[in-house]
């Protein structure tokens, strides 16, 4: 068992760095190179405009110092095809992200005792494409979420637990759901101590990682940037190219959801707590899992979801299904992350992009078309209402093998109605 | 982190540049409407022209109104009617013609300006791809503001001569082959202002009818012409206008769109928002021209005008590209592919397969 697992992980890694090189998705990793190389060659801290939240500087601050070392000693760097970052400093920008799957991997192993739930997370296409092709950071909101709930199993420290969830939450704002819900369980169980002590420790937390980044003067972009973005008053008006949305019901409604972010955290901790009743509020290691993948997949539903939310949904449907016997979704999982990977590489981003740079479109016989976002949003919608069965149906507690041709077969059925018959300009989705 | 520390600013070679702070900005100038330098009552219909083909019927009339009524029969080809008349507006004014126009669902119209040069060339200031060709009549009033330099410009490539002039002002309907029936088009105000450019104090406050803002900015030549390459803007400000107001950013260097904002809606108070230009979303171009030999950013008001302007920081960023290019050709990426999924897709999915297959056997084996 030990031999297997050193060989997953070694699988694991090889196939991240392998990539982490040659891939990068050209603009995203720019952004973050860009901050970095500021700091390491002008002395300049990029907090004022920094894109995301503040952790992520923090954690690749010190993941970009050897790099900075290195360059400075003389090491050449090499810029390949049309990438914005040169091949070492790629590496090292995902470097944090890569780790932050490998802690995954063996807090899931920790935590199911099995090795294949923590294989079906690790080699999942779609964890890989994001961390070591992408550089995008959705692995770094995992990890601590993960260890929480490792913790939460455990029996560990609540408090250790309240600092995974919030420091979780400080990297992706959805991390701050299992935190939500054990405040409000911790005030309906009249626990005001405990309430308090959490609410201290997130806010004290908080402020640590957050007060740098205001005190520089990031208060306008966390507040226009990141608060109003959450909350849906964002004053972005349009967008190019049209619909900026991945969001099928937006798309079709045409109406813009994000005002909905908000109301959907409260009614998912609010079935957490309804739910909790169950059990007299006690803190259990399901309910939190199962409300965090309804969350996930709420989220992605009902929001102005980007591609990387889907992530999110993986480590959680695994491990519900571990933790519910339901070995289907597990496996279910891994089918998503295929396809998610696929939709976005062809669908969204062209299959060049991340690999050269550039919008190439490389797999010209599977991209390319017209009311691709339609279609990549109508399939990603189905492939979740496919994984919510999976976590809810009993009939689906089991993975058939026949889902993998109908999911092919879905994704023919999409192609004929969105770009043969152009469903959505006949409904007026487009013009 | 004491290497964080210890190696801050240190680190070499430059590949990162950054040009920021309210001082890079040299000049900064608010875009308002100025005097109405020309205008037409629409009250005598002598002044104005038609051209029509003779199997169309045509009725006009002004009276503070100009009304055309055209009836189109089925013709095997296209159909238009003109409308048009001589007028003699300087282009060094830089004006702005504000255009009330109203036209029956089921035609298209267009609005075309042509006159002369410095040197008494003739020039059309219209193009086939412009915003005021070929247009979709609504059947209700449309406000129409066209900026002759910038139509101009689009037509030719160049800015106008100085001494220029616009010396035609037309309208037009157009019908499809085989398109028949009665239409209509109500011109209710055509007028001409001067723009004016009204400078302002970059760290100050800017207040008035705003149709946009120019912020010139002072980059040094080194970064244009070295290896660097333009990667991206943040620049942050308040600004109120009216209700609906909406604005978009540009990066120009020259007459060049390098980057481009998403488009943002202005609240009716003086609020915060940090923009973000990107090269990505560099497309078309700001409804006016001002400085066209600086680098400067440009906050073209779009639907709406603003009434309150105040920059409070600017950060532009080079990124240093190919200082050691790749050979590798992109050809026949086979290869390239073969690498990306062979990574992505292949190596795990045939671990978790034979994963899966130890896991179920090791499952049956208790039983067995």
């Amino acid at each position: 068992m030990r031999k297997q697992e050193a060989a997953v992980l070694l699988a694991g890694l090889l196939c991240r760095l392998g990539l982490a090189m040659f891939t990068a998705h050209p603009y995203d990793l720019a952004l973050f190179a860009t901050s970095q190389r500021l700091y390491y060659q002008l002395g300049y801290v990029d907090f004022k405009f920094f894109p995301t939240l503040p952790a992520i500087y923090y954690i690749q601050l010190v993941f970009y110092a050897p790099y900075a070392l290195l360059t400075s000693l003389g090491v050449p760097d090499y810029q390949f095809l049309y990438h914005t970052t040169f091949m070492i400093e790629g590496l090292f920008l995902k470097l944090p992200m890569i780790l932050a799957d490998v802690g995954s991997f063996l807090v899931l192993k920790r935590l199911t005792k099995q090795l294949l739930p923590s294989a079906l997370f690790f080699l999942n296409p779609f964890m890989i494409f994001l961390t070591a092709a992408w550089g995008i950071y959705d692995a770094l909101m995992i990890f601590p979420l993960l260890l929480g709930f490792y913790m939460v199993s455990t029996g560990g420290s609540r408090t250790m637990t309240i600092v995974a969830f919030v420091v979780s939450g400080l990297i992706k704002l959805f991390g701050f759901v299992p935190f939500a819900m054990l405040l409000a369980t911790s005030l309906l169980r009249k626990r005001f101590k405990q309430f308090a002590t959490f609410a201290t420790v997130g806010a004290v937390i908080t402020t640590i990682i957050v007060a740098p980044f205001l005190i520089s003067g990031g208060f306008q972009l966390f507040s226009t940037g990141i608060i109003s973005r959450f909350i849906g008053t964002s004053t972005v008006a349009y967008s190019y190219p049209k619909p900026s949305s991945y969001n099928l019901i937006q798309i079709s409604s045409g109406i813009n959801l994000s005002f909905f972010t908000p109301i959907a955290l409260g009614l998912v901790v609010l079935g957490y707590v309804i739910d909790s009743r169950r059990v007299n509020y006690g803190v259990t290691q399901v309910l939190l899992v199962k409300w965090c993948f309804i969350g996930a997949v709420a989220f992605n539903v009902v929001s102005g979801s980007e591609p990387q939310w889907l992530s999110w949904t993986i480590p959680l449907g695994i491990l519900y299904g571990f933790l519910t016997g339901r070995s289907g979704i597990q496996y279910f999982s891994y089918i998503f992350g295929i396809a998610a990977t696929f939709l976005t590489m062809t669908l969204l981003q062209s299959s060049g992009y991340l690999l050269t740079g550039t919008g190439m479109l490389l797999l010209s016989y599977v991209e390319g078309f017209s009311n691709n976002v339609i279609f990549y949003s109508a399939l990603t919608f189905i492939l979740l209402i496919f994984l919510s069965a999976y976590a809810f149906i009993d009939r689906m507690k089991h993975f058939r093998i026949e889902v993998i041709p109908l999911v092919i077969l879905l994704y023919f059925q999409a192609y004929f109605w969105i770009v043969i018959v152009n469903v959505p300009r006949v409904l007026g989705a487009v013009s | 982190m004491a290497s964080v520390v210890m190696l801050r600013g240190t680190a070499s070679p430059r590949t990162v540049f950054n040009v920021s702070g309210v001082h890079t900005v040299t000049s900064a100038y608010a875009v308002e409407t100025g005097d109405t330098i020309w205008s037409d009552d629409l009250s005598n219909i002598s002044q104005w022209h038609f051209a029509y083909d003779k199997n169309t019927i045509l009725q006009a009339k002004a009276s503070g109104v100009l009304s055309m009524n055209v009836t189109f029969s089925p013709q095997n080809e296209p159909q238009s009617v003109n409308l048009y008349r001589a007028v003699n507006i300087s282009l060094d004014s830089d004006p702005v013609f504000s255009i009330t126009i109203r036209v029956s669902p089921g035609i298209h119209y267009g609005v075309r300006l042509s006159g002369v040069d410095g040197n008494n060339q003739s020039f059309n200031a219209w193009s086939e791809s412009s915003n005021f060709q070929h247009r979709r009549g609504l059947g209700i009033d449309e406000n129409l503001t066209l900026n002759a330099i910038t139509e101009a410009y689009f037509a030719n490539g160049v800015i106008p001569l100085a001494g220029s002039r616009v010396t035609t002002i037309r309208f037009y309907l157009e019908a499809t082959t085989g398109q028949s029936g009665q239409f209509s088009l109500d011109l209710s105000q055509v007028s001409v202002a001067k723009t004016d450019l009204i400078p302002f104090n970059p760290d100050q406050e800017v207040s008035g009818t705003i149709h946009g803002i120019v912020l010139s900015l002072n980059i040094p030549a080194s970064i244009h012409s070295g290896d660097q390459q333009f990667f991206d803007t943040f620049i942050g400000f308040y600004v109120s206008g009216i209700s609906h107001a909406t604005y978009v950013l540009y990066y120009l260097h020259g007459l060049s769109v390098i980057a481009r904002s998403y488009g943002y809606t202005a609240g009716t108070t003086l609020s915060y928002n940090l923009a973000f230009l990107s090269t990505s979303l560099a497309i078309g171009f700001p409804t006016f021209i001002a400085f066209p030999n600086s680098t400067s950013i440009v906050l073209d008001a779009q639907g709406g005008v603003l009434t309150t302007f105040r920059l409070d920081d600017v950060s532009v960023r080079f990124l240093q590209q190919s200082a050691t290019p790749s050979t590798l050709s992109l050809s026949d990426p086979t290869l390239l592919l073969a690498y990306y999924f062979g990574f992505l897709f292949v190596v795990p999915t045939a671990i978790v397969i034979l994963l899966s297959r130890v896991a179920r056997r090791e499952s049956v084996k208790p039983n067995a």
